[in-house]
């Protein structure tokens, strides 16, 4: 019985969704350090529609893999400007880059 | 009131003494990193910074701090490169320069995704065994407080002490938790007629981590802790990873309800301060045993927590705040009155206030070398009622600490030499009797800490206290590690300890009995000794890490208070121990991240402790033969969900002889073995956390926790026969909101 219960749930949790199909967009953003990294990637995660978002902090592009029918390039920089970093030509929110760490706050994203 | 002052002036002195040493020609700063740990900025050692023009290079210290000489003018060049990050270039305008943050580099940063900060930690560094218990596994457990904190820990246990009260104590190494001690960042805290509840006084959302030494403690805390030392760290103003506000809301199907918030500000770059509160409000009236007691009592509690934090930005640290907790509980029977005594109730109140102060001068030129001064005051009231037995105490305490430290030869030796200063006052009436105790302890102490290269140290602390009442007091702790290699480590420790029994306080419980209680006269201080062996081996197995930590330890007692409730069912007898009365506890822990985030630890305890009552050496009742536990953690890829699953087996206990009832058969002298199962889901949303669980799924209780629950004023009634859970499953659901 105990282990039943510990094998059921350990079935619930490999359990896979079936994924929607999907686009990649390479979006070049303003990013200095691990923390602006950890933010975008977080909040991103969040944003409808997208499925991962991943931060290259050498080349400041933002690799986003999301499913177009529930949203789209457009939003998904505006989403990144709103929290304070450029998106490709969208630029950032000055209000919430104000409200960013320290050390995102490097001019130019660069010591 | 004198030593506060006496105190003031010492820092003060020390203060002048400082500022006049100031150098100059020297570029001083730390380097940090967030790659190690992404939600600390922890100082980086060992990183190069290269001053241009010119070729002078230093390596940074333990701490990531690093002093250069320079010649020149403003603006100067540094490189700081370290092997595994990127090399940085920073123009430095003057002396003291802010943080520099290296981060990973490519190769780096695929590892710090994966390869996530386990957690419970053990330290590869450290020669003392110590057992990380980080942020991630406090939330493991539903809620509440440090008494629920060790779910998932296999070393640290929390039991129950009587069937009414609610009262519970942690056991380390077999045995009461009266044995190791509880320090708040560093400080003994909760001692005395504090300790029966003192559990209940640190809500869980306050905590950051908690660090579990088993074996003999470091000696700078004074000569108690014969099985092992707590350390809880709580939220700091100063630290980027504190949310600006915090707001927690939970509430259990038993009618249990919390709220927990926090402030904090930072006023500048040099004043923090943190305000923390936390409400408990439980009225549920649960009764599944149906013997007419509460399984929880109704409870309410407020606490507050305000603690300023204060850094000069060059060499001057200081802390000071204040904490106040007022917790009532309410147990015993309820319903309708069934014969002539009335209804058996119990009252617990306890209210104590806490005022502490820290004051660290720390040396950026010379690596390891600090100043740091303590003082604690707490004043605690207890008002307990059991039945009709009443029991009332208050005590008041001051603790003062001085502590040097400082490093040679690039840590190679590293010295601690402090003085401390203990007092404690306690007023104590039971029913009529009246007694009042004073300790006055002043104390010193020198550790002494030698690393060998990369593979050995050994750290040897020797304390001398002065007693009021008993006079001298020499304190002797060793600790070795050996790294045979960078995966696997031995330790071993062995060391004394003396304590002074609290002959109420610390056996709280027994009033909840009919047992008469019955104290030999000329109670000895308690002697014991400590001793340990430790090994750790961290492997890689597919790609993922994991470790294998094996405990085997030994305490041994010379004097100690026996609290004997086997000789006979209807008495408590208090006497000094005259034969032996040991505990061996041996651990075999395994923690491994058996699929991409999928942690699993697995654990199995075996405790022998043997006591010396009346002569004749006999288990000690109530203590699990041995103890199993299976954890497992998941978090999902995009960490929006967490998952946490444990089981525990906890083997047979001896039993308590207690009056034997008719209604029952026979007297049973052991307890079943008996598993529990805690589940907890947490759901991660973009501003906000929920979460669901259930503890003790399995809604597994003891049948009888209460002998003779039916009269209670009777001459056999006894609610200290607990081997078991009282309250069955518990359901939950709250929320964390936070604003970064």
């Amino acid at each position: 019985m105990k282990k039943l219960i510990i094998v059921s749930w350990l079935a619930l949790l490999f359990s896979v969704s079936i994924q929607a199909q999907t686009d990649t967009l390479k979006i070049k953003t303003s990013s200095v350090c691990e923390n602006c990294k950890r933010t975008i990637e977080n909040d991103l995660s969040f944003e409808k529609g997208v499925k991962a978002a991943t931060l290259d902090l050498d080349s400041n592009l933002i690799t986003v893999v999301y499913n177009p029918k529930k949203t789209t390039p457009e939003k998904i920089r505006q989403r990144i400007s709103d929290i304070g970093y450029d998106a490709d030509d969208v630029k950032r929110n000055p209000k919430a880059f104000n409200k960013l760490p320290d050390c995102c706050k490097s001019p130019d994203g660069h010591h | 009131m004198n030593f506060i002052y006496r105190m003031i002036g010492t820092m003060l002195l020390v203060l002048v003494v400082v500022s006049v040493r100031a150098q100059s020609g020297m570029i001083r700063g730390t380097v940090v990193t967030t790659a190690i740990d992404k939600n600390l900025r922890l100082g980086l050692p060992g990183a190069v910074v290269r001053l241009l023009p010119g070729d002078t290079a230093v390596l940074t210290d333990v701490g990531g701090n690093y002093s250069i000489p320079y010649i020149g003018t403003w603006p100067l060049q540094l490189v700081v490169s370290f092997v595994g990050y990127k090399t940085d270039t920073i123009s430095v305008y003057s002396e003291s320069v802010p943080d520099i943050q290296l981060v990973g580099s490519v190769e780096l940063q695929e590892v710090s995704v994966t390869g996530k900060k386990e957690a419970v930690g053990y330290s590869r560094i450290n020669p003392l065994n110590i057992e990380r218990v980080g942020e991630k596994e406090i939330l493991k457990a539903a809620c509440c407080n440090l008494s629920e904190a060790f779910e998932s820990s296999p070393t640290v246990n929390v039991a129950y002490t009587d069937a009414v009260t609610g009262a519970k104590e942690i056991r380390l190494l077999g045995l009461s938790g009266i044995y190791s001690q509880l320090l708040t960042e560093a400080i003994p805290n909760y001692r005395g007629i504090a300790g029966a509840y003192g559990l209940y006084f640190i809500p869980g959302p306050w905590m950051e981590s908690i660090q579990v030494t088993k074996g003999t403690g470091s000696v700078q805390q004074g000569y108690e802790a014969t099985t092992g030392q707590i350390n809880v760290e709580f939220k700091k103003p100063n630290e980027e990873s504190v949310p600006r506000f915090f707001l927690n809301l939970f509430g259990e199907q038993n009618g249990n309800m919390e709220l927990n918030t926090h402030v904090k500000h930072e006023f500048n770059e040099h004043w923090s301060s943190i305000l923390m509160a936390h409400g408990n409000y439980m009225n549920g009236n649960q009764d599944l045993q149906d013997d007419g007691f509460l399984d929880i009592p109704h409870a309410q509690q407020v606490n507050l927590y305000n603690r300023w934090h204060y850094n000069s930005g060059n060499r001057l640290e200081s802390q000071f705040g204040w904490r106040y907790v007022y917790d009532l509980r309410k147990g015993g029977q309820f319903g309708v009155m069934n014969h002539s005594q009335g209804l058996y109730t119990t009252d617990v109140l306890n209210a104590r206030a806490e005022a502490f102060g820290k004051l660290g001068i720390v040396f950026r030129d010379k690596p390891g070398k600090s100043i740091g001064n303590i003082a604690q005051a707490t004043i605690h009231r207890l008002n307990a009622r059991f039945g009709i037995t009443t029991y009332n105490a208050q005590e008041r305490t001051l603790l003062l600490q001085s502590l040097f430290e400082n490093s040679f030869n690039n840590g190679q030796h590293h010295i601690k030499l402090g003085v401390n200063y203990r007092y404690d006052e306690w007023t104590e009436l039971i029913d009529t009797i009246d007694q009042k105790t004073v300790e006055s302890v002043p104390g010193a102490f020198v550790e002494y800490t030698y690393n060998h290269a990369d593979d050995f140290s050994v750290v040897i602390g020797q304390r001398l206290d002065h007693h009021n009442t008993y006079g001298f007091i020499y304190t002797p702790r060793i600790h070795a590690k050996y790294n045979f290699s960078e995966e696997f480590i031995l330790r071993a420790s062995a060391g004394s300890s003396f304590r002074v029994p609290n002959i109420f306080a610390d056996n709280l419980s027994m009033l909840a009995s009919s047992r008469q209680i019955i104290v030999a006269p000329d109670i000895l201080p308690e002697r014991a000794w400590n001793f340990g062996f430790n090994a750790t081996w961290h492997f890689m197995l597919n790609d993922k890490e994991g470790a294998i930590n094996l405990d085997a330890y030994r305490s041994v007692f010379s004097s100690q208070l026996i609290v004997d409730r086997v000789t006979a069912y209807n008495e408590v007898l208090l006497y000094n121990l005259q034969g032996a009365s040991y505990s061996n506890s041996g651990q075999v822990a395994v923690d491994y991240e058996v699929l991409d985030r999928l942690n699993v630890r697995l654990a199995y305890k075996r405790d022998d402790v043997k006591v010396a009552y009346n002569d004749s050496l006999q288990r000690k009742p109530l203590i699990p033969y041995d103890r199993s536990l299976l954890n497992l953690a998941y978090l999902t890829a995009n960490e929006h969900w967490r998952f946490d699953y444990t089981i525990v087996r906890e083997g047979r206990k001896r039993l308590l002889p207690t009056y034997v009832d008719p209604t029952f058969d026979s007297q049973a002298t052991q307890s079943p073995v008996f598993i529990t199962m805690n589940i907890q889901v947490t759901k991660v949303f973009r501003k906000f956390e929920a979460y669901v669980g259930s503890e003790n799924l399995l809604n597994y209780y003891q049948e009888h926790p209460i002998v003779n629950a039916d009269d209670p004023f009777g001459p056999s009634f006894d609610a200290t026969n607990v081997w078991g859970p009282i309250d069955g499953r518990r359901i939950y659901a709250g929320i964390r909101y936070a604003i970064k």
